[in-house]
């Protein structure tokens, strides 16, 4: 899975971009500080902070117990976010967090638990270090997350630890896809139900696809103007689901098969996109969208050669761009735009306006707006260099 | 949803809602709702055991905003637009 990388003012915000970016919630991502901003004089900021970012793979350790430390916490995204990571950007994540937490890193390792770049950090727990070091931050399982706690403050270790410890009588093992399944079944059903519905739920389960609750009635209400009911109910689930179990197992919802239905839309709308700008080599500019759109955008098109998406402009009015990857861009168009996310958007790129529930149109628009687009676009329209491309990447 | 006021204003919305902090909370037994309307405005007053407001309203006011959402949108059902409020 890709690593995307974020520079931002601040850690929080950092991680809120890379969510945006990855499309995914914090209990998906893993996230890795790679520079935290640094405290100045008289409380002035110093630097960026840097992070990198990426859709946790399976296997990696859960985020256990949201909510409650985070509530004590300032800057909780940023400790959700680290925590996210797990034991996995232990090492890393405490660089720039002052001498101390990283001490503690140390001494954690050395008490024989989990290593800094352990991918199957899940299986691995930390053994009940008596160790103060190791008690400091609660010595179980909450590591990565007292760990992304004192990055963000230098100090907050204690605290965090306090939080993770009182929190203890939560479950720590983690959950099955069963127990994850049962619950989100009896959260679907019982919402369901108090729509007024008969509570019909499917669940699917799949190890590389998380859990799906389905809703089997279409209702309207329960989906909402741009799906944001659904979303919230997604969301809520998680929640649910999570409080009560800790996984890593990701937790989809629908309601009568209408995000499939959407999606199916969207990724034939991304790939006429695609088409689009093989055709002339200039990239195309799509709506804002919500970042799991964005993310069915990306995945769309992640395996269609020559051509590459980023995301550009900041919610909500953030943006896929499509456009022809670096190979096929040297060849197309020598000195083609650089990076997407700098640059002024609206400017060389054919503007795509759609409604995203008639992907065909908006298609048109996509070409017509290709069509009139300014000339003298970067050596874009070299229809030889483009054309052998084309032949050679779909070979 | 069997502790469900059928003479509520908003049956549906405090039925969705009483769900909902339920599955959010530790202590789903501790959690009550209180109604009140004026016309078509029902204001939905939640109470939860003390260590689960964090949880209710979530990082930001997540939870609670996506409370707020779904309640609203099982208000329809029930002609009304709701107000949810988290009281101490």
């Amino acid at each position: 899975m890709e690593w995307v990388n974020i520079t931002a003012k601040s850690l929080p915000e950092a991680i809120d971009l890379a969510l945006d970016n990855l499309g995914v919630d914090e209990s998906e991502a893993e996230i890795e500080i790679l520079e935290e901003p640094r405290q100045g004089l008289f409380g002035r900021q110093r630097g960026n902070a840097r992070i990198r970012a990426r859709v946790k793979p399976k296997g990696t350790r859960p985020k256990v117990e949201r909510g409650r430390s985070r509530r004590k916490t300032e800057g909780g995204a940023a400790a959700g976010g680290s925590s996210a990571t797990g034991t996995r950007s232990r090492g890393r994540g405490t660089g720039g967090g002052g001498g101390r937490a990283r001490d503690d890193a140390r001494a954690e390792s050395s008490n024989g638990s989990v290593e800094a770049d352990s991918d199957d950090a899940a299986v691995v727990t930390v053994p009940p270090a008596e160790d103060s070091a190791g008690r400091g931050r609660g010595g179980r399982t909450g590591a990565g997350r007292g760990r992304g706690e004192g990055g963000g403050g230098g100090s907050g270790n204690g605290r965090s630890g306090g939080s993770d410890r009182h929190s203890s009588r939560e479950p720590v093992e983690e959950a099955s896809m069963e127990e994850v399944s049962s619950q989100l079944e009896a959260f679907l059903s019982g919402l369901s139900e108090a729509f007024g519905n008969d509570g019909r739920v499917t669940i699917t389960s799949d190890d590389d696809e998380g859990v799906l609750g389905m809703v089997e009635v279409r209702h309207g209400l329960m989906v909402g103007p741009k799906a944001r009911t659904l979303d919230a109910i997604q969301e809520l689930a998680r929640v649910s689901v999570q409080r009560s179990a800790p996984s890593s197992i990701r937790i989809k919802v629908d309601v009568g098969g209408y995000r499939e239905v959407r999606r199916e839309a969207l990724r034939a709308f991304a790939l006429e996109a695609a088409a689009a700008v093989r055709l002339d080599g200039r990239e195309r500019l799509l709506e804002p969208m919500s970042s799991a759109d964005r993310k069915v955008v990306h995945d769309a098109l992640s395996g269609e050669p020559g051509i590459e998406t980023r995301s550009a402009g900041n919610e909500p009015h953030r943006r896929v761009v499509v456009l022809l990857a670096e190979g096929a861009r040297a060849a197309a168009a020598p000195a083609e735009v650089e990076e997407a996310d700098d640059a002024p958007v609206a400017d060389e790129v054919a503007e795509v306006s759609t409604n995203g529930s008639a992907p065909e149109a908006a298609v048109d628009d996509v070409v017509d707006a290709g069509d009139d687009a300014v000339p003298g676009h970067a050596g874009g329209d070299e229809p030889e260099a483009g054309g052998s491309e084309d032949e050679t990447v779909e070979s | 949803m069997s502790d469900t006021a059928t003479d509520s204003p908003a049956p549906t919305a405090e039925a969705v809602l009483l769900h909902l902090c339920k599955s959010v909370v530790a202590y789903p037994d501790d959690v009550s709702i209180e109604t009140s309307a004026s016309g078509d405005r029902v204001r939905l007053d939640v109470t939860v055991h003390d260590d689960d407001m964090g949880r209710v309203i979530g990082r930001r006011g997540r939870v609670a905003s996506a409370i707020r959402t779904v309640v609203n949108a099982a208000a329809a059902k029930d002609g009304v637009t709701t107000e949810v409020e988290f009281v101490e």
